[in-house]
């Protein structure tokens, strides 16, 4: 009984421990990549959430202007109400161009659209504050 | 066997870790990458989207397939240039423009897509969008000069040219609508009969108010011959317009698409016969009714003229303001083509002001055509009346054609 009773406590001692401190290492390295992982999920699709209003936003721009009655500030004031869903406001001055200009001969207008993103996380050093995003549409005037 | 037992489930607890870590980790990037490739499909959607519909729009404005084809590619190369461009059969109402484009994937890669083949479609044509549209035409004696040989329907003469543009542009406008469009048409030279009574004004059997029937309009088109001894009045050509749009047949409503298309081979000269009896109205009649102009062509004009060019410009604006678009055709204006642009600072205010140089003619048709800022979209310029008809062609397409899908 008494020896029979000593290997066990030394087994527990010597195998029990160190099997429940890797078991905690693992848990204390996953767990932060888990949440960097699942953090940079939602990160990077808020992103392109952002990329696509900005994108729906130039084309429909440029639409209203390729009908040819609109004016640039009415094109600019459509597209700010449009992107008001974004968290970041577009500025009708520094983000919104409108340029008229000739495509394969006939006359066509551009609108470019971007935004000043500001990202979920906040990790100085690692991760910029803000993205900007971008992107021209460009349509042929057509009237009407 | 006690120990024996308890050291086995210990060693069993150490191997479950590790693999549903491993398993974890695994499930997790998966999803990440998912969640960065599909993301990337829909931006490359979004940006193939809006180049199929600005391919679209460039191209139904054109009267050939090819030329279509042509644009079209241009414009989706433009906003798209790594996608590819089809041409779904289009009907003769509506153009239809496919594109598609391969994106690479970056995470799904391990799971056996390298590649994904996206595509979207656009279709451009007649819309159900209400539209009164009133066709304005020069019928002054210039219209019917060379090279008619004698005769007004003598091919190439610019009236029998104009009235198979206008009979066209009606049909295309009206035969794609349902319903939706409606056409008027009017004449105009000095002065219309009545009020003013004189065989040389424009009789009402050439004037039909704004109306779905393109029968009733080809009549009234047919109908029209070119005549002069009144003068060139394009401000009344405009009022006859304004007189339609605010009439008991327009379409009621604010969504309405108004457009008038004016064409007209010269500048306003007025006549002071038109003066006296059914005169044309104050808006369309110079001050001082002694003050002839019976010139032609570039020569300098009287201040009745330059008077009537200023009231033809007010009448413009006060029809853009009721929301009326106006597209000018300029065939064989007098001077030398020119890049001016209506947005050139005081460009129109010189109308009316300066002698009537060679670049008045289109300094005027310029400034009344609703054309955008820095553009002059909404005007025309036609050297020889054959080319009549592919400019009404292209101008109905402008008012009628939109994105239908």
């Amino acid at each position: 009984m008494f020896r029979s009773s000593r290997p066990r406590l030394a087994s527990n001692a010597a195998v029990r421990r160190p099997e429940r401190g890797q078991a905690l290492l693992e848990i204390g390295v996953l767990l932060p990549l888990f949440l960097i992982i699942v953090l940079g999920i939602v990160e990077v699709t808020n992103a392109l959430n952002t990329h696509i209003t900005v994108i729906n936003t130039a084309r429909d721009g440029a639409r209203m202007g390729s009908k040819g009655a609109a004016t640039d500030a009415q094109i600019k004031n459509m597209v700010v109400m449009e992107a008001d869903r974004l968290r970041d406001p577009i500025d009708p001055v520094a983000d919104i161009t409108v340029e008229y200009l000739t495509v394969d001969g006939v006359d066509a207008v551009a609108v470019e659209v971007c935004n000043e993103h500001t990202l979920l996380l906040n990790v100085p050093l690692v991760l910029p504050d803000t993205l900007r995003m971008c992107s021209t549409t460009t349509m042929r005037v057509v009237g009407s | 066997m006690n120990t024996n037992h308890q050291i086995a489930r210990y060693r069993d607890e150490r191997g479950q870790v590790l693999p549903v870590v491993a398993l974890l980790l695994v499930l997790f990037i998966g999803m990440m990458g998912l969640a960065v490739d599909v993301g990337r499909l829909y931006v490359a959607r979004a940006e193939l989207v809006r180049a199929v519909d600005a391919a679209a729009l460039a191209g139904v404005l054109e009267s050939t397939a090819p030329a279509a084809q042509t644009k079209a590619t241009a414009y989706l190369e433009e906003n798209q240039p790594s996608a590819e461009v089809t041409f779904p059969a289009s009907t003769s109402e509506s153009f239809k423009v496919k594109g598609t484009r391969s994106v690479g994937m970056i995470f799904m890669k391990v799971l056996g897509f390298g590649a994904v083949d996206i595509s979207a479609n656009a279709t451009a044509g007649f819309g159900n969008v209400r539209s009164d549209t009133v066709l304005i035409l020069d019928a002054t004696s210039s219209m019917g000069d060379s090279p008619c040989n004698g005769s007004q329907s003598n091919s190439g003469c610019p009236i029998k040219e104009a009235k198979g543009a206008a009979n066209s542009f009606i049909d295309t406008l009206l035969a794609g609508s349902t319903g939706y469009s409606k056409v008027g048409f009017a004449p105009y030279r000095g002065c219309y009969n009545p009020p003013r009574t004189n065989n040389s004004c424009v009789p009402t059997s050439m004037i039909q108010d704004l109306t779905t029937s393109a029968s009733a309009l080809h009549t009234k088109v047919d109908a029209t011959s070119a005549s002069g001894g009144t003068g060139t009045n394009v401000c009344l050509g405009l009022y006859e317009g304004q007189s339609m749009f605010n009439g008991a047949n327009a379409t009621p409503g604010a969504t309405v698409v108004k457009s008038l298309v004016i064409l007209t081979d010269g500048d306003n000269h007025y006549n002071s016969s038109s003066f006296g009896q059914g005169a044309p109205p104050s808006e369309c009649r110079p001050g001082s009714p002694n003050s002839s102009d019976s010139s032609s062509g570039c020569s300098p004009s009287q201040s009745s003229e330059r008077t009537l060019d200023t009231k033809t410009v007010a009448l413009a604006t006060a029809l853009e303001a009721q929301g009326v678009q106006i597209y000018v055709v300029a065939f064989g204006a007098c001077g030398t083509s020119n890049s001016s642009k209506p947005s050139d600072p005081g460009y129109c205010n010189g109308v009316g002001n300066n002698d009537h140089d060679n670049a008045a003619d289109r300094r005027l048709l310029k400034c009344i055509a609703s054309s955008t800022d820095t553009t002059n979209d909404h005007y025309f310029e036609v050297p020889t009346a054959t080319d009549l008809p592919a400019v009404f062609q292209t101008i109905a397409k402008q008012i009628g054609f939109r994105l239908t899908e």
